[in-house]
């Protein structure tokens, strides 16, 4: 990591990302981020002549600060990602488990299922699930994960099947150690540094999802990256940093979920590089 | 060959018919009675029965299922509620629109990413290989819709070059035609409406192409097939346009076959930013409207392709690679 000055600045980022989201209320920016003035409507960034260091990133149609909004905006996102990443894990994990330990007819038919996961597109998935049920941000969250469990499952399927052939595996069944015990012992602690891999690569790529939900209005949240990015569309030619901001928001976060999953990627596990 | 295609078809209706059920399942699982949730909380008694009749929710389970099931294999998907005539064909006269763009997104991306994935890999470390690194860690974490809307802005908006909505009249070779026969301008019509959707879509697929290009080729790069070509004298192109590029085309050409169904799905999303009248835009409305014969008809419409592609590319497979047999 000391070499790496791609990772150092990415592991900041991040850091100040999950920061932001968790000290939000604490210096009061959510009322910052609710709190409209009309006679700041489509204030400009502060670099622009018109514009206020007070309000550096400008101002939305609403005349709210649109870094608050940010600020405050990282806690829907974060919450949902890490919320659906969590569910997408145990999920993912537990059906790539017992397709790869049992093999055979059942990982022909859980395979079989994955197929059919993947070719409907996850989006749309999540979109027919959320407007069946409640809107709402953990339901949201819910529903992403038990979407996107597939390269979870793919992952440690693959990776149990070279294992499973493992001396120490066979070893381990001649003694006598039930499959259970095989399972939790064994086979998650060797799986485990390649999960977390996928986990944090996954994060950023839940954010996009989360992102994309919130801007067709469908995660029930007025307080999130994408919702606003979509309420800034209809003044592109007037305010273009009302939709602008956010955006760039959701991509520093995404860009440095990716490259510390990279990092992590060539520090603990070499052998994955996809 | 004979034996594995029906086997493969096997397979493939059986993931349509998961498909199904995992649609099914969903709509069924729902707290409370869908028929109500389409009629929205002000709806009166009659209206709630109305919908039920017309969507058959008063049929015991097993009968809905089986006419879901019948449906899928006739065409009959039932009637859509905004259109008021048969969900399949709504879905189907705007399947057109949505393979053009998919099409045009992902022939752009194709070359370009396999041509940044081999030079990244060649030139490893140089400051080429930073440039284009750096291009697809932009390209995998940029939100399509914002993409989009980047575009609009600065394409539409500023330069004023790209009409920023709806597509043009024509389809590439009625636009061609239309060129021929005495109407230059049709085809560049096409071309002006079709590119930002085109550029939006394929972005995120260029950026996954072009890593794992770069992976396989970095890899091949290493093995001893290419060590022999190049103590042989063989020049470095040829090692690689003969040698280390058909290696790796098979696990790309999988992945990207895996991936079409996100590809897809971004469709939904880029065609409501530019209002592109194809399957993604009616899939939005229809989600919105709560229209179910439509979201039902278009999932399965989306199984389809994926399912055909990737039959597809196990064939492309035979054609590309002598050492797999089918069967």
């Amino acid at each position: 990591m000391r070499k790496n000055l791609m990772a150092q600045v990415a592991v900041v980022c991040v850091l100040i990302v999950v920061f932001m989201a968790l000290m939000a209320p604490v210096f009061g920016f959510d009322k910052r981020a609710d709190e409209g003035d009309l006679e700041l409507r489509k204030l400009p960034p502060f670099w622009d002549e018109k514009g206020n260091l007070k309000y550096p990133l400008g101002c939305d149609a609403q005349g709210r600060d649109i870094l608050s909004r940010i600020i405050y905006g990282a806690r829907t996102s974060f919450f949902i990602a890490l919320v659906a990443v969590s569910i997408a894990t145990s999920v993912g994990m537990t059906i790539g488990l017992i397709a790869g330990y049992y093999g055979g007819k059942i990982d022909d038919l859980i395979m079989r299922v994955v197929d059919a996961v993947i070719s409907i597109p996850g989006l749309l998935l999540t979109l027919v699930a959320v407007t069946l049920w409640t809107p709402g941000v953990l339901n949201v969250a819910i529903f992403i994960g038990l979407t996107h469990w597939v390269w979870q499952a793919r992952t440690a399927r693959s990776k149990i099947l070279s294992l499973r052939e493992e001396p120490f595996i066979v070893a381990a069944r001649v003694s006598g150690a039930g499959d259970l015990r095989i399972i939790f012992r064994h086979i998650i602690p060797n799986i485990l540094t390649t999960i977390v891999v996928v986990m944090t690569t996954q994060i950023g790529y839940m954010i996009i999802v989360e992102s994309s939900l919130s801007f067709f209005g469908m995660t029930g949240s007025t307080i999130s990256w994408g919702w606003d990015i979509s309420q800034g569309r209809d003044y592109l030619s007037t305010a273009w940093w009302i939709t602008s901001m956010p955006g760039i928001a959701i991509l520093i976060t995404v860009i440095s979920f990716n490259i510390l999953g990279d990092w992590l990627r060539d520090a603990l596990d070499p052998h994955l590089r996809v | 060959m004979k034996k594995y295609l029906i086997r493969r078809l096997l397979s493939g209706i059986v993931v349509l018919w998961l498909v199904l059920t995992l649609v099914f399942i969903l709509i069924h699982s729902v707290p409370g009675d869908p028929a109500q949730i389409i009629a929205g909380d002000l709806a009166d008694a009659k209206t709630v029965a109305d919908i039920r009749t017309k969507l058959g929710l008063d049929q015991p389970l097993w009968k809905q299922y089986w006419d879901l099931l019948r449906g899928a294999m006739t065409g009959d998907m039932g009637v859509s509620f905004s259109y008021r005539y048969s969900a399949f064909r709504v879905v189907i006269e705007r399947l057109p629109a949505t393979i053009e763009l998919t099409l045009v997104g992902a022939i752009l991306a194709i070359p370009i990413s396999i041509a940044l994935g081999i030079v990244s890999a060649v030139k490893r470390n140089s400051a080429l290989d930073h440039i284009a690194k750096m291009i697809t860690l932009f390209g995998i974490s940029t939100p399509s819709f914002w993409l989009g809307i980047m575009l609009i802005l600065i394409f539409s908006v500023n330069l004023q070059l790209f009409p920023s909505m709806d597509k043009s009249p024509y389809f590439l070779p009625g636009a061609i035609w239309a060129a021929i026969t005495g109407k230059p301008g049709a085809l560049w019509q096409w071309a002006r409406h079709i590119i930002l959707p085109a550029i939006t879509l394929g972005a995120w697929f260029t950026a996954l192409i072009a890593r794992m290009t770069r992976t396989e080729t970095l890899e091949n790069l290493n093995r001893p097939f290419t060590l022999t070509a190049r103590s042989k004298g063989v020049s470095q192109l040829r090692i690689i346009w003969d040698h280390v590029l058909p290696n790796s085309l098979i696990p790309i050409i999988t992945i990207a076959g895996i991936q079409i169904g996100i590809l897809l799905g971004g469709a939904i999303v880029t065609e409501s930013v530019f209002m592109w009248p194809g399957m993604g835009r009616v899939m939005i409305d229809a989600i919105f409207a709560r229209d179910f014969p439509i979201i039902q008809t278009a999932t399965l419409i989306f199984a389809v392709i994926w399912v055909g592609i990737n039959l597809l590319i196990d064939l492309i497979y035979v054609a590309i690679d002598p050492r797999i047999k089918l069967g």
